[in-house]
């Protein structure tokens, strides 16, 4: 089973040069090879869920020498969120990218990111970690100015440098995790952390973690790149990376180094919980200001980041179920709210809220979808994100936070205040005069609208009428969380340097 | 009793599907939401008489806690399940014609069978998440029903946006607050709770849900949405949810805590009960001086509140009782008055009280109904609404809170004077020449309008009835002691009343009121002819408004500056919102240095 692995990087990584050879011959081969890698990767994902926690050992390496891949619940959640995601985006972009220029290129690209963030998630080596996430993120940032306009390139100008910036961070806190253990096996840091007293290097390290991570994942006052770089890329890329990116590369890998090993202090635990609510909180007032629906939903990640990231800092079963609930909801509701505003601009042109209206005559499709997203994101219930929220508040208050559940409460509600802007703006009332020749999207983008409805939906049923969700999603990845926060990692130590 | 509840809600969801997905023929829709509406009444008349009940729907596990969909059906649900099943049968026969020929009717008619359906869910749950939850969906298809007015589509928008905005907020109280019972208490079954209001923890879970409760029923000081949303929103809707469903609901919810969830102490009793003075006063206050009926009317639905809170504030049987007798007494005229300015609005093509007048004798019906919601909205006897306003003041003198009095029978008086205004405006004077009487009434009009007319004289004339059939035993109490007892007679004062009316009329026939003098006008020294003058009366109060301290007051609330939640959105859109918008320039510098100083402030907490 665990040689299944490798492939979860491997298909995505090999089919992206492949891609590009092929493509030299016939532009239309891209078109299928690479929904097909994606689809197959996304099909791995599926099959490997519910396996036993296990470790592939690179080339029989052995840690701490050779590189390791860990296979666990926090995996296995993160694995098929990510991929699934990746494969309904890349089936619209069939359709969406045929405006653009070098679509084969635009492929290679988005499976190359792909690599790279599935590498991230099941690699148990920190380098390794870093060389993924840099992967991902250049393959980010080149996606992000793929449209070449003047606002794109700016956008990924920024990105670019304060991407940067995070990087460097993180990498300085591996070498500093490397000078104080002589390892960057994260397992055997871990182990050699918890037997040497702590340390100023450390804190100073730990720091570092942490600003990286969360500038990846935009969290507030470390955001300023995201409301750019999130609305310019094409709508695919930005589904992908308010979806998926910011939560494998930035709130994951956070997780990860936090639980596994530095050690979840209380100090570090409340860092978090600061950085969420102050996200949730700012990125929640500034997306009730914004008039570009790509924009809105861009600080509404920031928010909803802020939620995730709130909740698993709270340091309860809880609290992380409801953390991992909403970082699977938000990707998938994120991800059809980007979808659907694609959507929108592919049939008629703009963005702009104040230039739109009345769309529901005209597009059916959409215009459902986008109302089952907004409903789902502003917490509508039978839709997912209200049980998601609904646990945050409860996790919040069961840990004696009030003020925390208040914030969390009064930030929900201006986020239906701002998503039934969005709604009444674009969807409903009179249809603009220059719109009135404007066509439903083609099956590819339709299809994969329809298909993120239905898991916000379905997901949100099936989490409410009995356990069998939580108990395959959930409850593993909040295992490992709590074996972090109680257990000093030792089932993660065991099972990464195994026999 | 199972059958009768699953069809009490699945018959208007599925009749409210049907709306949306058949195709667009006419009176296919107005059909189906007619029959839907009829079929709800006729399990709730049914729910009604089928005595108390407890059914667990689905029981669920979430995240290791048990969850069960318990209705529960006492004598007060059962009782405003069935008045929820009449307003929608009249709401859905008005807007037959009132919608006739609009836009959108299959939303329209699709969000009004929900809202019967969440409503009637909301009442009976026993389950307060899933009280919350039901309320909650009540508020958003509030929200759809006010953007679907065509007149003014910008008021309706501004309407619905700060609908949405004060429930939302207080819905987002009563959420925490539910939260909050179920971690410190262990149970969210209203039935199994009984909390005390004392220590800081008790009252502040009362204030969270007593928010909920008055912000629903339109109560100062969350009031703003009602008279927001009468500006926009169809006529129909405002007769059909602020004036009546929703208030149903948050009084329903206010007797609810008060009474059953909470033991209220005598210091959040007085509270209550200057949140319902204070609303009596203010509101009609702020209604004498409207130019719009339906603005006026508004501001009328949020002064009756003050009523309904206040009686439930008296905290003894009597006051409780009339407050909700009160709250049917006030669907049903104010309902009727919606309806009836919704006909003028239909017919006359404006709602403006300046550019009103001399309507009653091109619709009689509406006149007389008008008269008659008037004259029971101002407590007249022998009408409903003075029924439970006397009851309601019964309450105040077992309080022992004489003030109180004083403040609801002003407000009384207030309310007489305000229609006064609206009467003379709207049926008496001459008929502007730019109103011109082509356009039919018909007989979906008129349908609701007698009825409720009716039930206004029928409730007042034999007042001991309801309280014997519903408002009595909703609460437990024993109606014989309250009526035959010295606790209750309004028999003597609505003789008094009638006596000094006949004394009234006699002195006016045998006086001059025969021979009105009729003298010519001046204007600037020249005579006017009779028929160029019309006298409008939107001149009637402008003294009050003049008054010295009133005239400040009245400017600052025409800026908003009394309300809160137009406070509150100065602060969060002007200097939140707006600063930090204006904070996020686009500079790369600028972020740069937002990420170094927040990396330091990192270290320095790491470290330090």
């Amino acid at each position: 089973m665990n040689h299944i692995l490798p492939l979860l990087v491997g298909i995505p990584l090999g089919m992206s040069v492949i891609n590009l050879i092929l493509s030299k011959a016939s532009k239309r081969i891209s078109d299928v090879i690479a929904p097909l890698a994606v689809l197959a990767v996304a099909v791995l994902s599926f099959y490997l869920l519910g396996t036993e926690t296990t470790a592939y050992w690179m080339g029989g390496w052995y840690p701490p020498f050779g590189i390791t891949l860990l296979y666990d619940g926090l995996t296995s959640l993160l694995l098929i969120v990510v991929n699934t995601v990746a494969f309904l985006a890349i089936f619209y972009s069939i359709s969406y990218m045929e405006k653009y220029t070098s679509k084969p290129k635009f492929y290679s690209l988005f499976l190359l990111m792909l690599a790279g963030m599935n590498g991230v998630v099941i690699t148990g080596d920190l380098f390794n970690m870093f060389v993924f996430l840099e992967i991902a993120s250049i393959a980010s940032y080149a996606l992000v100015g793929f449209g070449v306009e003047h606002e794109e390139l700016e956008a990924s100008f920024k990105y670019l440098i304060l991407g940067s910036f995070a990087s460097t961070m993180i990498l300085l806190g591996i070498a500093l995790t490397y000078a104080m253990t002589g390892t960057v096996n994260m397992a055997d840091a871990a182990t050699m952390l918890q037997s040497i007293p702590a340390s100023k290097t450390m804190a100073f390290a730990a720091g570092a973690f942490i600003m990286g991570f969360a500038l990846k994942s935009g969290l507030v006052p470390f955001h300023a790149w995201l409301p750019d770089a999130h609305p310019s890329a094409p709508a695919p890329v930005s589904a992908m990376l308010s979806g998926v990116l910011i939560k494998a590369i930035g709130v994951y890998a956070m997780l990860r180094v936090i639980f596994n090993v530095l050690g979840p202090t209380a100090i570090n635990l409340n860092i978090m919980v600061v950085l969420g609510a102050l996200s949730m909180a700012v990125g929640g007032f500034l997306a009730l200001g914004q008039n570009d629906m790509k924009r809105m939903l861009a600080y509404s990640s920031i928010s909803q980041i802020g939620y995730i990231v709130m909740a698993f800092g709270l340091g309860t079963h809880l609290g992380f179920i409801a953390g991992l609930f909403h970082l699977f909801n938000h990707a998938a509701f994120k991800s059809l709210l980007f979808l659907s505003s694609g959507a929108i601009e592919h049939a008629t042109g703009t963005k702009d809220l104040r230039r739109l209206g009345g769309l529901s005559g005209k597009l059916p499709v959409t215009t459902t979808t986008t109302i089952a997203g907004a409903l789902s994101i502003s917490g509508v219930p039978p839709f997912n994100g209200f049980f998601s929220k609904l646990l945050i508040i409860i996790a919040c208050v069961s840990a004696g936070r009030w003020f925390l559940a208040a914030l969390a409460a009064t930030i929900s509600v201006v986020t239906l205040i701002y998503f039934f802007k969005m709604m009444r703006f674009s969807l409903f009332g009179e249809l603009p005069a220059k719109l009135q020749k404007i066509r439903e999207v083609p099956f590819p983008m339709a299809f994969s609208l329809i298909a993120l409805s239905v898991i916000c939906l379905a997901v949100g049923i099936a989490y409410f009428v009995g356990p069998t969700f939580s108990e395959l999603f959930l409850e593993p990845g909040a295992n490992v969380l709590l074996d972090g926060l109680k257990n000093n990692a030792a089932n993660y130590i065991s099972s990464v340097l195994g026999g | 009793m199972e059958t009768q509840l699953i069809h009490l809600v699945l018959v208007p969801i599925l009749a409210g599907l049907l709306c949306l997905i058949l195709p667009k023929i006419k009176f296919v829709k107005e059909f189906i939401a007619g029959v839907a509406a009829i079929w709800v009444l006729y399990m709730s008349v049914m729910i009604f008489k089928g005595g108390d009940f407890a059914v667990r729907l689905a029981d669920f596990i979430i995240s290791g806690m048990p969850l069960s969909l318990d209705l529960v059906g006492t004598p007060l649900s059962r009782m405003i399940i069935l008045f929820i099943g009449i307003f929608g049968v009249l709401g859905t026969i008005y807007s037959w014609k009132f919608r006739a020929g609009e836009k959108g009717n299959h939303l329209y008619y699709a969000m009004m069978l929900f809202t019967l359906a969440v409503s009637d869910l909301a009442v009976l749950s026993d389950n307060l998440l899933f009280f919350v939850i039901f309320w909650e969906l009540s508020t958003l298809f509030l929200y759809g029903l006010i953007n679907c007015g065509h007149l003014n589509k910008k008021a309706a928008a501004a309407g619905s946006f700060r609908t949405f905005a004060i429930l939302g907020f207080s819905e987002a109280a009563l959420l925490l607050g539910v939260v909050i019972v179920w971690f410190q208490f262990g149970s969210l079954n209203i039935s199994a709770l009984s909390i005390p209001t004392v220590g800081s923890m008790g009252i502040v879970l009362y204030l969270l849900f007593f928010v909920a409760a008055i912000a629903k029923g339109g109560a100062m000081p969350l009031h703003a949405w009602v008279p927001a949303s009468a500006e926009g929103a169809p006529t129909s809707i405002m007769g059909f949810l602020p004036a009546s469903l929703d208030k149903l609901l948050g009084v329903y919810f206010l007797v609810k805590i008060s009474l059953d969830l909470f033991i209220v102490n005598p210091g959040l009793q007085l509270m209550i009960m200057i949140v319902g003075a204070v609303t009596i006063i203010a509101a009609v206050m702020m209604a004498l001086v409207q130019h719009d009926l339906k603005k006026l009317l508004a501001y009328h639905a949020v002064s009756q509140v003050g009523y309904m809170v206040l009686g439930v504030g008296t905290g003894s049987i009597i006051g409780i009782i009339g407050a909700l007798f009160h709250m049917l007494n006030n669907a049903i005229y104010k309902a009727g008055l919606f309806y009836g300015a919704g006909i003028i609005e239909k017919r006359a093509g404006t709602t403006d009280l300046e550019k009103l007048g001399g309507l009653a004798k091109f619709m009689p019906l509406n006149f007389v109904a008008m008269m008659v919601f008037a004259l029971a909205i101002s407590g007249v006897p022998p009408l409903n609404g003075f029924a439970s306003k006397w009851m309601i003041y019964q309450g105040c003198v077992e309080a022992g809170r004489p003030i109180m009095l004083i403040a609801a029978m002003v407000g009384s008086a207030l309310t007489l004077a305000s229609f006064i205004k609206v009467m003379y405006s709207v049926f008496f004077g001459r008929k502007p020449d730019a109103i011109d009487f082509e356009k039919k009434s018909s007989f979906s009009f008129g349908i609701p309008q007698v009825i409720l007319a009716i039930a206004c004289i029928a409730l007042g004339v034999f007042s001991a009835w309801p309280v014997r059939a519903f408002f009595a035993p909703a609460i437990g109490a024993d109606p014989n002691t309250l009526i035959n007892g010295a606790s209750w007679n309004s028999g003597l004062a609505t003789g008094m009343i009638i006596i000094g009316l006949l004394l009234g009329i006699i002195i006016y026939l045998f006086g001059k009121g025969f021979k009105p003098r009729v003298a010519p006008t001046f204007y600037g020294g020249e005579q006017l002819p009779v028929e160029d003058i019309r006298v409008p009366g939107t001149g009637f109060y402008e003294t009050i408004q003049k008054l010295p301290v009133l005239r400040t007051i009245y400017r600052d609330s025409e800026e908003g500056v009394w309300e809160p939640d137009f406070f509150v959105a100065t602060i969060f859109n002007g200097i939140i919102v707006r600063g930090l918008k204006r904070m996020h320039t686009g500079v790369l510098s600028t972020y740069l240095s937002w990420c170094v100083i927040g990396l330091v402030a990192l270290m320095f907490v790491l470290i330090v």
